[in-house]
């Protein structure tokens, strides 16, 4: 059926907001813990999804929250095809990040399609890294100096696990939504953008 | 006619004030994140982002300050003057009562 609607492939005119990476990026590939199970989950046992790749932390006053937000409204929005999508959120900040604090924050969105994640040092690194994702923890007994940075884009690979877009404005204060949305209800759609 | 009536009855109910709980733990559909992804799941409040304790807060406290910050009088986080831009004046009191009604933790 995914061939059928391949063979009448057009190219795809990206939202302005969204980048293709289809030739940027290597397949998605991970080994985290699934925050809710607590089970061991890899990029293979997510074949037939569309997936966003996202890595922050529960503690991020600003853009996590704000993307997180946005990502279960256009998840929603998706209907029925949002069976088909799932959002995995890595944290950057697996110290604090407890599978339990992970897996109540990813819940308070309301969109079962988002996942938390959470890996040791190496197998954060090993997935970050293949993504060039950056990220930094500076630990302080202050709280209010405890320092986090991270890469605020979201990876977005096909049903197969190949990179095809990342988005790159649901941080913003001003996302396109309908935009963003029809990017991600093509790839549902279609083997490829 | 029975089904009218039933229609005309359940119309205050749809048109019913905004739930300051429903804003706390889920937020709006235009705008407003849920209040505890930031200030904890009990509305603690969160120091390592400068989040402050909401429960238990005075109504008039929190209220005071929701326009405060939605004036751009208060605060620095981008997202929380967004949020309280896009929160009706009846949401930010609902909100404000809901936050008074809880013990401070």
């Amino acid at each position: 059926m995914l061939g059928t609607l391949a063979s009448c492939h057009r190219p795809w005119k990206l939202d302005a907001q969204d980048i293709n990476v289809q030739k940027a990026l290597p397949p998605l590939q991970f080994a985290l813990t699934e925050a809710q199970t607590g089970q061991t989950v890899t990029a293979g046992q997510f074949r037939g999804k569309v997936v966003m790749l996202y890595f922050g932390y529960t503690n991020c006053p600003d853009v996590c929250p704000l993307t997180l937000y946005h990502v279960a409204q256009m998840v929603r929005s998706l209907g029925n095809s949002a069976r088909d999508v799932r959002f995995l959120f890595v944290t950057v900040d697996p110290d604090r990040d407890t599978l339990a604090t992970l897996n109540k924050y990813v819940a308070l969105f309301g969109a079962p399609e988002i996942l938390g994640l959470r890996g040791g040092p190496a197998q954060l690194q090993a997935v970050a890294g293949r993504y060039h994702a950056a990220y930094s923890v500076h630990p302080s007994p202050d709280p209010a100096q405890y320092a986090v940075t991270h890469s605020a884009a979201i990876y977005v690979f096909n049903r197969e696990g190949k990179p095809e877009f990342m988005i790159a404005g649901l941080s913003s204060q001003t996302p396109d939504m309908p935009g963003i949305t029809r990017d991600l209800r093509h790839l549902v759609d279609h083997d490829s953008i | 006619m029975k089904r009218l009536m039933l229609v005309l009855i359940s119309l205050p109910l749809g048109a019913a004030a905004p739930r300051g709980a429903d804003i706390a733990l889920h937020g709006t559909n235009h705008g407003a994140l849920p209040c505890m992804v930031c200030h904890g799941t009990v509305f603690q409040g969160n120091p390592s982002i400068g989040a402050p304790a909401l429960a238990g807060q005075p109504a008039a406290t929190t209220l005071a300050a929701l326009d405060a910050i939605a004036a751009g009088k208060l605060g620095t986080n981008a997202v929380m003057q967004n949020i309280a831009v896009s929160l009706t004046p009846a949401e930010r009191a609902a909100v404000a009562g809901y936050f008074a009604s809880l013990k401070a933790k």
